[in-house]
C-alpha cells in the first residue's frame, strides 16, 4: 500500500489540475489500485476520461518537502481550482514545479520520489480492500 | 473506509527519485489525520459565516479523526443553534455536529460533554445532532 504524505495530481482538459490524496494498493509489477470510490474531483476526472475511453494521465509525488503541500491537497477546492495554489499561499511564495517525464503534468520540483502513471480505462471493476 | 471497494487500476509509467531518496511511511491511523483538521475548520468557518451565525471557536475533534465530527461554540441568537447544525452538516463527510454556548471550551471534551449532558440549550431541542 502506498498512501499518505503523497499528493496526486491529475489534469482534465476542461477543469485543469486537481490535487488530492488517494490510496494505491500494489497489485503486480507497475500495477496498483486507486481508491476513488467516494465523490471527489479525481473520480470525476477519471469518469470523464473513461467516457471517452482514454487512459487517464495521472501522477503522484511522494515525500514532498513540506506539510504545506499535504494540507493544500487535503482541501476540497471547487472543481476547476488547483489545490496546489494554496500551498504557495501558505508558504507565501510560489511552489517550485518541474516537468513530468511521461505525463503532461508538472510535479513538485523538491519532491523526494515521483511516480507517474495513468488510471487504466477499465472502470470500477477491480475489487480492493477492505480498508480499515 | 468500510468493506470491499470496486476501483480502477493504475499503470505506473515512470519512477523518479533523488539520490538516497527518503520514503516516509505513515504511522496509521493518527499521524495522517492532524492535517485534516484545519481544512475542515476552514470549511466550517465559511459555512457558519454564510449562515449568518457568529462563531466563537471551532474544533474538528481528534476523536472524530479530525475529519468527521465538528464541535462549534457560537454567540447565539434565536434559531442560530439549528442553523449552525444544518450549515455544518452540509460540509462533505461531516457525520456529527455539536453546537455549544460560547462559554464552553470546544477543545476540552469534558467541557463539551458536560454541556451536552446538562442540555443547557433546551431539553426538548437537544443541542446535539447526529
Amino acid at each position: 500500500m502506498i498512501t499518505g504524505r503523497r499528493r496526486h495530481c491529475a489534469e482534465d482538459p476542461e477543469f485543469g489540475i486537481n490535487a488530492g490524496i488517494y490510496r494505491l494498493m500494489l497489485k503486480e509489477r507497475n500495477i496498483t489500485g486507486i481508491d476513488i470510490v467516494t465523490p471527489n474531483n479525481m473520480r470525476k476526472f477519471a469518469e470523464r476520461a473513461l467516457a471517452k475511453e482514454e487512459a487517464f494521465a495521472d501522477f503522484y509525488f511522494d515525500r514532498a518537502p513540506h506539510p504545506y503541500e499535504l494540507v493544500a491537497s487535503t482541501f476540497k477546492a471547487n472543481l476547476g481550482v488547483n489545490e496546489l495554489t494554496f500551498a504557495g499561499g501558505l508558504r507565501n511564495e510560489p511552489l517550485r514545479l518541474a516537468d513530468g517525464e511521461t505525463v503532461p503534468i508538472p510535479c513538485i520540483a523538491d519532491a523526494e520520489i515521483v511516480l507517474e502513471g495513468e488510471i487504466l480505462p477499465e472502470g470500477w471493476v477491480h475489487p480492493e480492500g477492505p480498508f480499515s | 473506509m468500510g468493506g470491499l471497494h470496486m476501483n480502477p487500476r493504475v499503470r505506473i509509467k515512470a519512477i523518479m527519485h533523488r539520490k538516497d531518496a527518503m520514503y516516509y511511511a505513515l504511522q496509521m491511523p493518527w499521524e495522517n489525520i492532524w492535517m485534516s483538521a484545519p481544512i475542515y475548520e476552514a470549511a466550517a468557518r465559511r459555512v457558519l459565516f454564510e449562515a449568518g451565525v457568529r462563531r466563537n471557536a471551532i474544533s474538528v475533534t481528534p476523536g472524530g479523526c479530525c475529519h468527521w465530527h465538528i464541535v462549534a461554540s457560537i454567540k447565539k441568537a434565536p434559531g442560530d443553534g439549528k442553523n449552525a447544525i444544518l450549515a455544518l452538516l452540509s460540509i462533505a463527510d461531516i457525520k456529527r455536529v455539536t453546537i455549544v454556548d460560547d462559554d464552553i471550551d470546544v477543545f476540552d471534551p469534558v467541557d463539551v460533554e458536560w454541556a451536552v449532558a446538562t442540555l443547557r440549550a433546551s431539553r426538548p431541542r437537544c443541542a446535539h445532532c447526529s
